[in-house]
């Protein structure tokens, strides 16, 4: 499973982001948002692909941080279930669309997303 | 559990994190805006270690710093609190200045250890941390606390042992830097528990059967279903509430939780060792600061845990110090053994 090389999204695609980590795990809140690409308007498409891109350049979540927090996005497959991509990124590295994402499902990408 | 096993079945409750969203006035939405936008803490990360200052520092006596970043993100933002100082008057300051205080008078007079470096290192703690923050953190230099949500969570500076918990990560990080995933990172959270309850207890004087052996005892709102947000003596039934879930910590091995979530299950695996501890304390009469923290403390500063330790390991080191500390056969030896095997360590 890549952790760099980003898969051309297909209206197979799911994205799952989970936010982790803190003082505590706290199953109901890390539990994850998905978005199903074969949902989303093109233009919401677009803005994905464009953010996901972006999310590439930022380094890979420590994950040596005491109750530090972190995201953790995962591409798959909606028909098997196969992952294909996944990444790890520390809280304070996350972009604020990816917060929306994270917060408000796909409704998020009507807003803009900042090109890499 | 979120890994990739369980993804990859489609697991997805929206519902929970819309209910989150949506609760309220939408405070818990700027909660998790703000929060996730705390953007200066790596940054922060990377700051030197404060070292002991000659002219302040005293053995025996905390150097205590408390600032607070006044819902900003800036580390460690304005300094409201020196040592000596007063009470502020702000509940936050004065229980992180308190807080750090009895957590240094606990490892001076038990371990004669002077503060988290054992050479006399400032206590820093920012309080106000970002707006409505539900998390605190050790960052390598400094301790730092939110105020909670309102909604979900308090400040987090009003348990004592999350104060000691987020300085005891200080000193593993000095003392044995385990690593910070998987069984040695659960060992690391566990160990946090441990001295941040001893803590607690030796502040009360509580003894292990009178104590409540819980983690975050005051932390929970109202509104949550739950006590704390983790038990020692009994893992898995700190909190069952229909926002954060069901505590999903084991206490047995047979349990032990196989994932890629939490950094390998840091905080949820640690309720195995936690629940060892417990049991070989209420083993005995005495104190756990005098029974078996020392022992637990000696085998955390013992050249032969290595950074990647398991629990088996540490186990078999507790054992050794508990042997040399009260004696080969002696009820604190027996207790340790007994506690280990209670929870499937050892055999």
């Amino acid at each position: 499973m890549s952790k760099t090389e980003l898969p051309v999204l297909s209206g197979d695609t799911r994205l799952a982001v989970a936010r982790e980590g803190g003082f505590a795990y706290l199953p109901g809140l890390a539990a994850p948002r998905e978005i199903d690409c074969d949902r989303l308007t093109p233009l919401q498409w677009a803005r994905l692909d464009t953010g996901l891109r972006a999310l590439v350049a930022l380094p890979e979540a420590a994950l040596m941080s005491p109750d530090g927090r972190f995201f953790r996005l995962t591409l798959s497959s909606r028909r098997t279930g196969q992952p294909h991509w996944q990444r790890c990124l520390d809280e304070p590295h996350a972009p604020a669309w990816l917060v929306r994402l994270w917060r408000d499902g796909h409704a998020a990408l009507d807003e803009e997303v900042p090109s890499p | 559990m979120p890994d990739t096993k369980t993804l990859a079945r489609g697991f997805m409750p929206p519902h929970v994190l819309e209910r989150v969203a949506a609760q309220g006035s939408g405070r818990l939405r700027r909660c998790a805006q703000q929060t996730l936008e705390a953007d200066h803490w790596f940054r922060q990360r990377g700051a030197p270690a404060p070292q002991r200052d000659a002219a302040r520092a005293v053995a025996g006596r905390p150097d205590r710093r408390i600032y607070s970043a006044e819902n900003e993100q800036t580390l460690p933002g304005r300094l409201v609190r020196d040592e000596g100082q007063p009470e502020s008057g702000d509940p936050a300051v004065d229980e992180a200045y308190e807080g750090l205080g009895a957590t240094y008078r606990f490892y001076w007079e038990v371990f004669e250890r002077d503060s988290i470096d054992a050479k006399g290192m400032p206590l820093i703690g920012t309080v106000h941390y970002a707006r409505d923050y539900d998390n605190a953190f050790w960052n390598g230099s400094q301790m730092v606390f939110g105020d909670g949500d309102g909604e979900l969570f308090r400040r987090f500076t009003a348990a004592l042992e999350v104060i000691a918990h987020e300085l005891t990560h200080g000193v593993i990080e000095r003392d044995v830097g385990l690593v910070y995933a998987d069984q040695a990172g659960a060992l690391n959270e566990s160990l946090a528990d441990v001295f941040g309850v001893l803590v607690k207890q030796y502040h009360a004087g509580e003894s292990p059967q009178s104590a409540d052996w819980l983690i975050g005892a005051n932390l929970l709102t109202d509104q949550v279903q739950g006590q704390a947000l983790r038990s020692m003596k009994a893992p898995g039934t700190a909190y069952d509430d229909p926002v954060l879930g069901s505590d999903p910590q084991p206490g047995h091995m047979r349990d032990f939780v196989d994932t890629q979530a939490d950094n390998g299950g840091v905080h949820i695996n640690s309720g195995i060792p936690n629940r060892a501890f417990y049991l070989a304390a209420v083993a005995l009469e005495a104190p756990a600061w005098e029974s078996v923290g020392p022992v637990w403390y000696a085998a955390m500063r013992d050249a032969a845990l290595s950074r990647e330790a398991d629990f088996a390991a540490f186990a078999a080191l507790t054992l050794d110090h508990a042997e040399h500390l009260h004696g080969p056969e002696s009820r604190e030896h027996r207790a340790v053994g007994e506690a280990w095997r209670g929870v499937g360590v050892i055999s």
